[in-house]
């Protein structure tokens, strides 16, 4: 049995031992498995761009979003389901999905926005509602339209949400057309994922294609902002200058001198810590009676108060996260560090004090770090050592052994909490993996559970000597989180790992697969510099990835479906009709294609299609489907689209189930449209 | 009506939902009679087998006093404790947690990847206000990932739980207006969401394999979400819950008995034929402040034999969860199936977790709980003896009326347990 258990141990912490050995620059790919054999250093010369992606705004995006939007207070997504965390980040585009729990606070979120919007009228209608009309709603869906898809509306997108809003307003009046709208906008893939899908025409290279830039402007702004693009940013969009590395640089820097990017800054350095887990961390109250709900906002702000200053004041550089010298406390987290009062706080209670020589240094001591990464009831060398291995030196631990008992030492009022972990770290099998973590951890034993200081813990002298193994250039021993802070500050795996880290957090990308070389050469970069974050956050605006998009073979797809032709209710099809007439819908499928960086979605096909449902009841509802022909030729009409139920009454066309859907085609005298003309049809649904 | 509902759907959503064996509850072999609905109960960190098993075997069984199932002693002759099921080379927190449900597998097997729960559900709940309904009690403070899902709509795939029943109550009675209004704002509703499934239906088409697969797993969300637009009908909406932070730990008890009568009542109601309730998740951190205890219940879960004080918390701890089971039992019981009988008669509970013994991270002798229905011969203590789970995952199907001879990973295993009809 014990034979077992070691040999799998040696199987788990083979690539650990190939890191450390290893020549190769960053070398936890090794933890990766999947990096493929594509990912060498050798093809890293010229890292190319990620793929063609949408990415689902994350909670926190969409509250910043409606806010900015709307000029609403929004927490409506803080309350929707948490997403999918991978590496730590929250806004990793693969994990955003819908839901249908998600879709159903979506929809309630979006009427619920709307009707709050609604409530101040002014703010965003250039009309009266009693005295709105068609150019009223009209300029209305296209000046709001464009700020909520980030990008002009094409001709079929502005009909669709007229003809929503008609249908509405000449039943329930324009103010709730209006209404309607909005919330249909707000559940709209154009508003609810930001499109990286390279709709701005050829790129630098055969097999790149490059994004328009409405597309990188919301890149800009989402990374720096967490939130919509502003005015400026559309009219640098709007006027080309976000195709080239120093177009974008430039709009990098404005955003990034910009106040509002402090709120993307602590939202990294809370996921990069793991910190964002402050707020709900089991903390028994009987222990450390001091950690009130206050004191965890208490916590979470003295790190917000830190990096802003570290970025707009300090050097502005990686070592100073570690090495600060000084922290910024109220009166609260002054008394549970042992510091005294600060004295000239700010409006909120904050102020900068000296750490005075003392164990303090950096980030690495602040409560919010050390009560995130300790046990309900103590400290924790084991959930210290592994932040300090995932997240600082980016490598990924292996789970306990199956068939071992991994029992952490139970409180006991006679020994430190070293003494208690000292068989886990130093007897096998536990130190085959332990050893790697525990005397890391060991190190951050002058910090209670919450981030008190001790100098005994009952009764005996805290031994805060640390040891760091298996790295490919931080080995060695230490004493205190100050002089491991030393050590992280030079470390060259941390810096590498911190640039990875932000290239996740930019991209929404696990790096794992095409963009591995671009995180390693980011890196490289970073080091060589000043090791500076806002070099580090500029670099990744400056990247291929940032303009261009490998091409996966659907581009071409754009004309037949991307603008209308799918309209109100799902596939539609538009064909000549004997030669009179040219296809429309297979139309001007590059038009975003041919106009550089500003040209916008591609797509205006020749059929634009809205649904309205008239009525609903219990066993069915009433459905009219309206038809526009954008085109400049004649054409002959069908239509698919889902019906729910039966239908058990049809005018203006025939029907016909086909799959999950239900082909309509037009009735003798309307089967034909000119151009520019418009048609409807509808059913009725029952049993 | 509901039964129209069902053919439709049945009919109309193709052959992609449809990929395992057909429902055809006339040509069955055997004759117990089907549960017409699934619960699924889950509660984190394995157990300790010494204190969960039960005395004897077979039908003369008992709970030792001071055993974690103890609390579930009133129930005895509904249900059976079912010992001895092994996760086939399956090990540790994450990859238990993942194929506990899903008997593992990939998109290719009969279940497609999916877990019991929405496999069961996309055969007997299509139509359904709710197709299923995901209820969870601090599932979501580390976000989702594989440790805090339980539910996959196929591989990869998360379902999330709804944490806050006060967001349940409101999807369940919350969301129509007067009765005037209520036509008109579902008109609208179904209008903006026709618009939106149309335009991601575009956009589709202009994107990559990877991408279409994400658009089309939001369609699909929107077609949940035009069902569960249907009002609540006739049933009366309760008192709206007046729990707290779906976070504070301290509320844990109140947010779960909340949830479970929302489970209850969502079941009753006709509104849903498959739920689940999970409590908190694998290493889950929950601390039992209520039950007297400090440490928190992955930590306590991995107290060794020689620690008497962190076993004895951990066994409050279990024997709390059992209190909570036979909480919903006593709800499902005394609830009477609006075509007779008890809920608790026709309905199937199952009782999962993760892990076999919680300190050895291991997934051998996983302790399941089956409760209610009237498919299997309820009553039992049963020792399988190292049977791997997709068989107990088959045999459940097979309650609920279906004819799935494998779920998941066909190779650990294939086929219903021995001994359960």
């Amino acid at each position: 049995m014990s034979t077992s258990i070691t040999h799998r141990l040696l199987g788990a912490l083979a690539p650990l031992l190939v890191v450390a050995a290893s020549a190769c620059a960053h070398g936890d790919r090794a933890h990766d498995p999947g990096a493929g054999p594509g990912s060498t250093a050798a093809s890293c010369t010229d890292p190319g761009p990620g793929g063609r992606i949408l990415r689902r705004l994350s909670r926190g995006e969409y509250d910043a979003t409606v806010h900015d939007l709307l000029g609403l207070d929004a927490a409506w997504g803080a309350s929707l389901t948490a997403d999918t965390v991978v590496n730590g980040f929250d806004n990793n585009a693969s994990a955003l999905v819908v839901s249908p729990l998600l879709a159903d606070q979506l929809r309630k979120a979006a009427e619920e926005i709307a009707a709050a919007a609604l409530a101040s009228p002014a703010s965003i209608l250039p009309c009266a509602p009693a005295a709105g009309d068609a150019a009223c709603a009209a300029a209305f869906v296209a000046s709001f339209g464009k700020r909520a898809f980030r990008r002009p509306l094409l001709a079929d997108e502005k009909a669709r949400y007229l003809a929503l809003h008609a249908g509405v307003a000449a039943k329930d009046g324009f103010a709730l057309g209006v209404q309607t709208v909005i919330a249909a906008m707000l559940q709209s893939p154009s508003f609810l994922y930001r499109a990286e899908l390279g709709e701005g025409g050829a790129g630098s290279r055969a097999d790149t294609t490059a994004l328009a830039g409405y597309e990188v402007a919301s890149e800009l702004s989402y990374f720096f902002w967490g939130s919509m693009p502003d005015d400026a940013l559309f009219a640098a969009a709007e006027a080309g200058e976000l195709g080239t590395p120093n177009g974008i640089e430039k709009q990098a820097r404005r955003l990034l001198a910009d106040p509002r990017s402090d709120a993307a800054l602590a939202r990294f350095v809370e996921q990069w810590l793991e910190i964002d887990r402050l707020p709900n961390i089991a903390k028994d109250s009987a222990t450390y009676p001091a950690f009130t709900a206050g004191m965890r906002v208490s916590m979470r702000d003295e790190t917000r108060h830190f990096v802003r200053h570290v970025v707009r004041e300090g050097t502005g550089a990686l070592p100073e996260i570690f090495l600060a010298d000084y922290a910024f406390v109220n009166a609260d987290l002054a008394a549970v560090y042992g510091l005294a009062a600060p004295s000239g706080a700010s409006a909120d209670g904050f102020a900068q004090v000296g750490l005075g020589g003392g164990d303090r240094a950096g980030i690495l001591t602040q409560g919010s770090v050390l009560a995130t990464h300790s046990r309900p009831n103590s400290s924790s060398p084991i959930h210290r050592g592994k932040l300090v291995r995932e997240r600082l030196f980016c490598q990924d631990m292996p789970p306990p052994p199956p068939g071992l008992n991994v029992q952490p030492p139970p409180l006991d009022p006679t020994l430190t909490t070293r003494e208690r972990y000292a068989a886990h770290a130093s007897v096998q099998p536990c130190k085959s993996c332990h050893q790697l973590i525990d005397p890391i951890g060991f190190g951050f034993e002058r910090f209670d559970g919450i981030g008190s200081h001790r100098d005994t813990e009952n009764g005996k002298p805290i031994d805060a000597s640390g040891d760091i193994l298996a790295t490919q250039s931080t080995d060695g021993a230490f004493d205190g989180v100050k002089d491991l802070a030393n050590r992280l500050a030079q470390s060259p795996d941390v810096q590498a790992c911190f640039a990875r880290q932000w290239l996740r957090f930019a991209y929404g990308v696990s790096e794992k697969t095409e963009l591995a070389c671009l995180a390693t050469q980011v890196g490289q970069t970073f080091a060589s510099g000043g090791l500076r974050l806002d070099d580090l956050m500029v670099a990744l605006t400056r990247t291929a990835h940032f303009r261009e998009r490998a091409r996966d073979g659907s581009e071409g797809a754009a004309g037949s479906g991307s603008g209308g032709a799918g309209g109100a209710g799902g596939a539609a099809s538009a064909g000549s009709s004997g030669g009179t007439g040219t296809a429309s819908a297979s139309g001007a499928g590059g038009a975003g294609g041919a106009g550089g960086a500003d040209a916008g979605p591609p797509g205006e096909p020749g059929l634009t299609v809205t649904t309205m449902v008239d009525s609903q009841w219990a066993t069915g509802y009433q459905e009219t489907v309206t038809l526009t022909n954008t085109g400049t030729a004649a054409l002959t009409w069908t239509v698919s689209l889902p019906v729910q139920g039966k239908i058990a009454n049809v005018w203006n066309a025939t029907a016909a189930p086909a799959g999950a859907k239900t082909t309509f085609v037009g009735a003798a005298y309307n089967a034909v449209l000119a151009p520019q003309a418009t048609t409807s049809f509808g059913f009725v649904t029952g049993q | 009506m509901t039964s129209f509902s069902r053919r439709h759907f049945l009919a109309g959503l193709g052959a992609a939902l449809l990929t395992g064996p057909v429902l055809d509850r006339a040509t069955r072999a055997d004759t117990g009679k089907p549960a017409k609905r699934l619960v699924v109960f889950f509660s984190p960190n394995g157990t300790i087998h010494q204190h969960w098993r039960p005395t004897g075997s077979g039908a003369s069984f008992d709970f030792p006093a001071g055993s974690i199932l103890e609390p579930l002693a009133k129930h005895k002759s509904d249900l059976i404790v079912c010992d001895g099921i092994d996760f086939i080379d399956v090990a540790n927190h994450e990859a238990g947690m993942a194929a506990m449900l899903t008997g593992g597998g990939d998109a290719s097997t009969v279940t497609g990847g999916r877990s019991l729960d929405q496999f069961v559900a996309g055969k007997i709940g299509q139509g359904d206000r709710f197709q299923s309904l995901e209820l969870g009690v601090q599932t979501s403070a580390w976000g989702g990932n594989v440790q805090t899902r339980m539910s996959y709509a196929g591989p990869g795939q998360f379902v999330p739980p709804d944490d806050d029943p006060k967001s349940v109550f409101s999807r369940m009675f919350g969301d129509t207006s007067a009765p005037g209004m209520a036509d008109a704002a579902a008109a609208r509703r179904k209008s903006v969401l026709h618009l939106v499934s149309g335009e991601l239906e575009a956009l589709r088409a202009r994107v990559g394999a990877g991408e279409q697969a994400k658009l089309d797993q939001h369609i699909a969300a929107l077609h949940q979400v035009e069902l569960g637009l249907a009002g609540p009908g006739t049933c009366a909406a309760p008192a709206a819950p007046a729990t707290g932070s779906p976070y504070d730990n301290d509320a844990f008890p109140a947010l779960g008995k909340a949830q479970m009568d929302l489970l209850v009542l969502a079941l009753t109601c006709g509104m849903t034929r498959v739920a689940s309730i999970q409590w908190n998740h694998t290493v889950g951190p929950a601390v039992f402040t209520w039950a007297g205890i400090a440490d928190g219940h992955h930590s306590l879960s991995h107290s060794d034999d020689g620690n008497a004080a962190g076993v004895a918390q951990f066994v409050t701890a279990e024997r709390w969860y059992a209190k909570q089971f036979a909480y919903l039992l006593d709800s499902l019981a005394a609830t009477p199936d609006p075509a007779g009988g008890t809920m608790l008669d026709s309905t199937q509970v199952v009782w999962c977790k993760e892990l076999g013994d919680g300190r050895l991270h291991d997934c051998k002798s996983v302790p399941f709980v089956l409760a209610g229905g009237k498919y299997f011969k309820n009553g039992r203590y049963l020792s399988f003896g190292g049977a791997p789970h997709q068989s107990l995952l088959v045999s459940i199907c097979q309650a609920m009326g279906l004819d799935n001879k494998s779920f998941g990973d066909a190779s650990k295993g294939t086929g219903p347990l021995a001994g359960l009809v």
